[in-house]
């Protein structure tokens, strides 16, 4: 297990979501659009006394190629597991391959309190990437089981390209620090899998990840194992 | 920090002195020059600009105790910084001459037109962690916990990319003619144009791409940050080999460019002879 310096002020993760809050233009379950005049944002939770002064979080995700056509994420599915108690992000990003004129990005989902999307403004053209902050709110979050989000692309009002489908568990056990997952995917059936046993219940997951061990997807397994402290 | 947990590739959380110091470092922050930090948490970065390059440090941050930190440590360092709490999103840069970002890629990309607009060309900017989108990074200086920009220089504000590179599905003109990449451009030549494509590092108008030796067509004539575009050079088939040299001209957005001059200098060359 990999923790930071114990400087809680400084966690990275705590100044961006203190710049988000300070952006007054997000709301909660939808998409900062830039517009300085929105509700002021209210995120969930601080840091609380007595817990690791960072903020933890671990995930996996299934990467997409960048398609020549229409607009899409970079990937298709990312399964996030976070600490209650902690705010923290996860980061992705939109291709375009046509123009979109008015840039939205939207949440639905079983609980789209969980997650706020954060982009800049302004048009997104053929060829640019937009990325995206998505804010966690991981106290909304069930004590057992976990939500699902789509979140949309829109011109407009009109849906582009396809959903990008994130699945948020708490786990009150982790004390891997992350900023957001990077650039390495996981296994497609293995990842599938885990999001369908943490949308079930945290049993269920641990169920998974022992199966998993002896098949094809045996690293995987292995990293999700270690995550949740399951021994062989 | 950084590094492969469980796989996982994990982004910087927090930079260490010698991140700080190389991040300076590969930006050239020079005694005397003004450093900001947006986002500077409880000072580290400011401590070090200050006192390792003798640069006169500015942080902002939105976090109040954090500044209140800053404010104790750059004292027992025995450094002056100054400390400013508010909206890194609204800080007057036009005085700094680097400037570190270490927040998200959404707030990379927020702050761009700002940098764009506001720096001075001499300016650089140092992001940690997350790359800017469409900024072409500085290639002769690098960090490898992040980028150096100079997103005010008109220098940077594109660059030959292969023609591939621009995600446009067909070429302009001969579908079926065949698709060099740049590297092809000292080759003989073959029938039909040859392709180059342009990226633009800024938000771009007003784009005439001019070629010595050849004709030459560009796919647009305005780009956005991270756009690119194709370029097609028509080549005499007949006579004596030539040497060809393309230039960029435009303007940017906000029409800055468009007051020093009636155009951009050179962007960028592309020569072929044999």
């Amino acid at each position: 297990m990999q923790t930071l310096q114990a400087e809680p002020v400084e966690s990275l993760e705590r100044r961006l979501v203190a710049a988000m809050r300070a952006a007054d233009g997000g709301s909660r379950g939808g998409a900062d659009d830039g517009d300085l005049s929105g509700p002021t944002f209210v995120a969930e939770g601080a840091p609380l006394p007595g817990l690791p002064p960072t903020a933890c979080s671990g995930g996996w995700r299934q990467p997409l190629p960048v398609s020549r056509h229409g607009v899409q994420f970079e990937e298709r599915l990312r399964v996030a597991v976070v600490h209650p108690q902690f705010d923290g992000f996860l980061v992705t990003g939109l291709h375009a391959r046509r123009d979109i004129g008015v840039l939205g990005v939207h949440c639905t989902g079983t609980d789209t309190r969980s997650i706020t999307v954060h982009h800049a403004p302004g048009p997104l053209w053929r060829g640019q990437w937009r990325p995206l902050d998505l804010e966690l709110h991981p106290g909304v979050l069930p004590r057992r089981g976990a939500v699902e989000v789509q979140i949309q692309a829109y011109d407009g009002e009109h849906p582009v390209g396809q959903p990008l489908r994130v699945v948020l568990a708490g786990s009150s056990t982790i004390n891997l620090v992350q900023a957001g997952t990077g650039d390495e995917g996981a296994d497609p059936a293995a990842l599938h899998a885990l999001a369908t046993a943490l949308l079930d219940d945290r049993m269920s997951t641990r169920r998974a990840a022992r199966a998993l061990h002896g098949g094809r997807s045996a690293t995987t397994a292995r990293r999700i194992s270690a995550l949740f402290g399951i021994r062989r | 920090m950084a590094g492969d947990f469980f796989g996982v590739h994990v982004p910087e959380l927090q930079l260490s002195d010698g991140d700080f110091a190389a991040a300076m470092g590969a930006a050239g922050l020079a005694s005397g020059e003004h450093y900001v930090e947006l986002g500077s948490g409880h000072g580290r970065g400011l401590v070090i600009a200050a006192r390792d390059f003798g640069a006169r440090a500015t942080g902002v941050e939105y976090l109040v105790d954090a500044i209140g930190q800053a404010r104790t440590r750059a004292r027992a360092a025995g450094v002056d910084v100054t400390l400013e709490h508010g909206d890194l999103r609204h800080h007057d840069v036009r005085d700094a001459d680097v400037v570190l970002l270490h927040l998200g890629p959404a707030f990379h990309d927020l702050l761009a037109p700002r940098l764009e607009r506001l720096l001075r060309p001499s300016a650089r900017v140092v992001a940690a962690g997350w790359r800017v989108p469409g900024w072409q990074p500085v290639s002769d200086v690098g960090w490898d916990g992040g980028y150096v920009y100079r997103p005010a220089d008109p220098t940077m504000h594109g660059a030959w990319v292969p023609h591939d590179a621009t995600g446009e599905a067909h070429p302009i003109h001969a579908p079926d003619a065949p698709l060099p990449a740049l590297e092809s451009l000292g080759a003989a030549p073959s029938p039909g144009p040859l392709f180059v494509g342009f990226r633009a590092g800024a938000d771009l108008l007003d784009i005439r791409v001019q070629a010595t030796g050849a004709g030459v067509r560009a796919s647009a004539s305005r780009l956005g940050r991270g756009q690119a575009m194709l370029v097609a050079i028509d080549l005499a088939l007949e006579g004596a080999p030539s040497d060809v040299s393309l230039e960029v001209h435009a303007v940017d957005a906000q029409g800055r460019l468009a007051r020093r001059g009636p155009a951009l200098p050179v962007i960028g060359s592309v020569s072929r002879g044999r």
